[in-house]
């Protein structure tokens, strides 16, 4: 320690600040989302009704809140989805046109949610639905995952998680409890998929898996 | 002219760590740790609250773990080993603070460790040499931070 003792105090005190400035840095950034619980309550787009969530009361949910979409807000965003082919080729965005409206708006699949690898817990239900408006939704309700970094919802052609092989990334998890819409990009063939996966694209890990039920 | 008197004379912080008086700045560094181990736990406990009595066993079980620490390192010690202790409780808040610094409370527990760090490196400043015993108890600290989050992690689902 003697290094510490004699070095100049101009010196050591930036030193120990940076390094420690750095450490805590990592900290936040790799370990925050352990800890953390966020939620994220939107209206179900098939009926338009706010369903309740598990998130708490109204306060502790606009306090957590990152988005309340309303119907409309989310029917008209765009699909953030990439498609990663079977064939190991460079991930593309799907870009089928949108189903012109459809009268067969309703309910196509649904699943529950169960935990993922040991140590990753998951709850609450899903549905794949096409909109009033043609469009492919994904609606996840009373739903719950263990906090982590990194989390994506993915559909995946298997029943049991993330294979990696033709996977649709739809996008970034919004929050880790409520309820919640994730739009499928159009065209997409749903009957090619057998689960939901919440995934942890840093670290690939299943944090939570939904086999899918055909209606 | 003593080397006390000089240092005091040229460096800024020696000036700075003399502002305080040694029992002053161990009585601070002992009510910051109080201070930051209940945030810690409050953090836990607004989780809880916040979601209507969820109870989130992971959350719980790291502000458990980081605040009896925080209060096991004031347990008094002599020489050396004392001031790496008492910076060692201090810097785990610090470092626990970063890791729950989304919320708040994590953010109070990280400013309550760092006043109590500065606290710790004063009174061992001017009792006589610890400084460096801070140092290497404020990043010790840190890794029993990290330690106890990956420990967590892995061994306590939510």
């Amino acid at each position: 320690m003697r290094w510490l003792e004699r070095g100049p105090w101009f010196v050591v005190a930036p030193a120990v600040l940076v390094v420690a400035a750095g450490v805590g840095w990592f900290g936040y950034t790799f370990a925050g989302d352990l800890f953390v619980q966020t939620c994220t309550v939107e209206a179900n787009l098939l009926t338009g009704e706010a369903e309740a969530s598990n998130c708490g009361d109204e306060a502790a949910v606009s306090a957590r809140a990152t988005t309340t979409a309303t119907p409309a807000d989310t029917a008209t965003a765009t699909p953030a989805a990439t498609e990663t082919p079977a064939t190991g080729t460079p991930a593309a965005s799907p870009t089928a046109s949108p189903t012109p409206a459809a009268s067969g708006a309703g309910v196509l699949a649904r699943a529950m949610f169960r935990d993922g690898e040991p140590g990753h817990d998951g709850e609450g239900r899903a549905e794949l639905q096409r909109l009033a408006d043609g469009m492919l939704n994904l609606y996840v309700a009373d739903f719950s995952v263990t906090s982590g970094p990194d989390l994506f919802v993915v559909l995946s052609t298997s029943p049991d998680g993330y294979t990696g092989d033709g996977v649709l990334v739809l996008e970034r998890l919004k929050a880790n409890n409520g309820n919640q819409n994730y739009a499928i990009p159009a065209g997409t063939d749903l009957a090619r998929y057998r689960s939901i996966v919440i995934w942890c694209r840093q670290f690939d890990v299943d944090f939570a898996i939904a086999t899918l039920e055909v209606q | 002219m003593t080397v006390r008197e000089a240092a005091i004379a040229t460096n800024p912080l020696a000036r700075a760590a003399e502002l305080l008086p040694a029992r002053a700045a161990v009585a601070v560094s002992i009510a910051a740790r109080v201070l930051g181990a209940l945030s810690v736990l409050w953090y836990a406990y607004d989780q809880y609250d916040a979601f209507d009595g969820r109870y989130f066993p992971r959350t719980w079980a790291y502000a458990v773990a980081v605040a009896v620490l925080a209060v096991v390192s004031m347990v008094p010690v002599r020489g050396w080993a004392g001031v790496a202790a008492s910076a060692a409780g201090a810097g785990l808040l610090v470092f626990a603070g970063a890791i729950l610094a989304r919320e708040p409370w994590g953010v109070a527990a990280l400013v309550a460790g760092a006043v109590a760090w500065l606290a710790v490196a004063s009174a061992a400043y001017q009792r006589g040499g610890g400084s460096p015993a801070a140092i290497v108890g404020l990043f010790a600290g840190a890794g029993l931070a990290f330690a106890v989050a990956v420990g967590v992690a892995l061994g306590v689902g939510e």
